[in-house]
């Protein structure tokens, strides 16, 4: 199995490519690895012994299912909830992949959460780390450890759309409602934000880490569907925290509020739930992790007339084919390099249609970051109901470009206007990427 | 798309706000296939078994039948291949038990927890097709589908299990 992303192969694409002028020469391009074994990903470079012991560590953490403090013989395992939305990281990002489902309506998969957000009330709040619902929190936690309650459930109802290109040819969208229930501490409050999200994939974190801060339009942060964390550190710990209860250093304390007494009285401050030196080695893990390359890329040419098409398109202005890298390599020494992740970690406005509610019902304008589509290709070869977009509305490419309004409007429109076969080779691009 | 001729309806009903009493959840309700089937079987009276803490006399489970699998502290195991999928190992239980089936075709193995389970065939790992799971839900938690072969026994090994007692019932997908 080898990958036509292969430096090689790129340079070509990219430096014969209509427009290629305006790209800065591809010097290394890093990132992108062939999975022989889909559970056993590579790190992006060769890893000396200690910090292959500490990746390989740290990809057991990320897999490890955690039990309840009091568990006999838990030892490290110890530390999930009391409330949570699943015990390990690998339930939601399987192998490291984009969350599976929504496949059909009803209650939400596991691979997707609830963040609550309660919208400021005259006092700035760090955008980095919005409150959350008084009574819930920052995340709406389905599951508990036995002797807790949960927080609730959620429902999907699909309404269809069905629409047609200008040429004729039929489409359809699915748009979510969510149906919250079994709440288990009351309502919600009424200036919350329900934004459902689904699990995004891991691939290449630590590369989008290392783009320089002036090469992105940066959000308040970079990392999350929002770009509202700041670092892996930063996301990874909130994750731990929040999705799964489970404490760290970095985050002392889980999604209890003080509404949620019995919860709160599980907290030991002092004592994180996972060791630091298991968050080393998970942020090792995902720092290093590469990008699966795609099993079955297309032919170079076909590449190239692609990527034509798709920054003709307009797609380009945000799903930036590639953007510079300066990290520090295993040995210590620094590394310029050139990375394909189509995107510019900026955040933009995709119009009403893909923004998040509040619990009134009403639109609450909202902002995503573009999402990074290295990695589709090996997604479409492994999954057979794959989904897209931040809650998993979109069952195919397609359906996701037609979603996208707002900053988007106008590349959609164009979309929509080409021809039909050109519509089909644009979207066999995007998806072997 | 154009959004502006969408009609946005409130996307969010939460059915709690009004102060309506929360009705008891069905925590088996998360399941994205129809698992009728295999809750029918977890309703039943298992039938309990030892697991195998390694190759050899390891005991055989029937498709449609709910086993109770009493399992081993996982070190003290040996497992026919590594279980692929690695993970902290510290209180976890595993074990072995064969799976015979008496025709090829997707069959789906349900399990009472989250725990971990590599289908062995021919001394390789047979690839899963998709996998399912309830939040809340112990019967089952988790289902893992598989398209097998037949013939030779196959090999059913559970790792990383919180429990020293699972329960397990393997069963035709539908077609």
């Amino acid at each position: 199995m080898r990958s036509s992303w292969t430096i090689a192969a790129l340079c070509t694409l990219l430096c014969t490519a209509p427009g290629a002028a305006v790209l800065a020469p591809v010097a290394v391009l890093i990132g992108s690895k062939p999975y022989i074994d889909h559970r056993d990903q590579p790190p992006y470079l060769a890893l000396p012994k200690p910090l292959e012991d500490q990746y390989q560590l740290g990809h057991a953490v990320f897999n490890t299912p955690f039990v309840a403090l009091g568990t006999p013989n838990a030892g490290r395992r110890a530390g999930l909830g009391p409330i949570f939305n699943a015990p390990s990281c690998d339930e939601c990002h399987n192998e490291g992949a984009h969350g599976r489902g929504p496949d059909y309506e009803g209650a939400m998969p596991n691979s997707m959460v609830v963040q609550l957000e309660a919208l400021p009330a005259g006092v700035s709040t760090d955008p980095t780390d919005p409150p959350g619902d008084p009574v819930y929190g920052r995340l709406l936690s389905p599951a508990a450890v036995e002797g807790f309650t949960a927080e609730g459930q959620v429902i999907i109802h699909y309404h269809v759309l069905q629409r047609t290109y200008p040429d004729g040819t039929a489409w359809t969208l699915r748009r979510p409602e969510y149906e919250i229930t079994h709440l288990g501490y009351g309502p919600l409050a009424a200036n919350v934000v329900i934004k459902p999200r689904l699990a995004p994939a891991i691939f290449g974190l630590g590369l989008l880490e290392s783009v320089p801060g002036h090469a992105a339009q940066p959000g308040p942060g970079r990392f999350g569907w929002q770009a509202i964390a700041r670092s892996v550190r930063d996301q990874t710990t909130r994750a731990l925290a929040r999705e799964m209860g489970v404490t760290s250093t970095d985050r002392p304390e889980d999604d209890c509020t003080s509404a949620e007494m019995r919860c709160l009285q599980q907290r030991h401050p002092q004592t994180p739930e996972m060791s630091g030196e298991l968050l080393e080695a998970l942020l090792t893990f995902e720092k290093w992790l590469s990008v699966p390359a795609n099993p079955k890329a297309l032919p170079p040419a076909q590449q190239a007339a692609g990527l034509q098409l798709f920054r003709a398109t307009g797609c380009s202005g945000c799903h930036l084919p590639q953007q510079p890298v300066l990290l520090l390599q295993p040995d210590g020494q620094p590394l310029k390099a050139t990375i394909a992740p189509f995107t510019d970690l900026g955040i933009h406005d995709l119009g009403p249609g893909l923004a998040d509610h509040e619990v009134s019902g009403a639109v609450h304008p909202t902002r995503f970051r573009t999402a990074p589509l290295w990695g589709i290709g090996y997604r479409l070869s492994r999954e057979s109901k794959p989904t897209f977009l931040h809650d998993g509305r979109a069952r195919s490419v397609e359906e996701a470009v037609l979603w996208h309004d707002g900053e988007a409007a106008v590349v959609r429109e164009r979309f929509a206007h080409l021809p039909p076969e050109k519509r089909a080779q644009l979207l066999r691009f995007v998806g072997a990427l | 798309m154009r959004a502006e001729k969408l009609t946005l309806i409130a996307a969010v009903i939460a059915t709690a706000m009004a102060g309506a009493p929360a009705i008891a959840a069905d925590p088996c309700d998360g399941f994205s296939w129809n698992v009728t089937h295999e809750r029918a079987i977890f309703a039943t009276p298992p039938i309990a078994i030892a697991a195998a803490a390694a190759a050899g006399a390891v005991p055989t489970v029937e498709v449609d039948k709910l086993y109770d699998i009493s399992l081993t502290p996982q070190d003290k195991v040996t497992f026919v291949v590594t279980p692929a999928k690695k993970a902290l190992a510290d209180g976890a239980y595993a074990g072995l038990v064969k799976l015979h089936i008496p025709s090829a075709g997707k069959y789906r193995v349900s399990m009472s927890d989250g725990f971990w389970i590599d289908v062995i065939a021919d001394g390789k790992f047979a690839p899963t097709e998709d996998f399912t799971g309830s939040h809340e839900c112990r019967a089952p938690r988790k289902i893992v589908q598989y398209p097998l072969p037949a013939g030779n026994d196959l090999v059913l090994q559970f790792s990383n299990a919180s429990s020293p007692d699972v329960k397990v019932t393997v069963t035709a997908a539908p077609q």
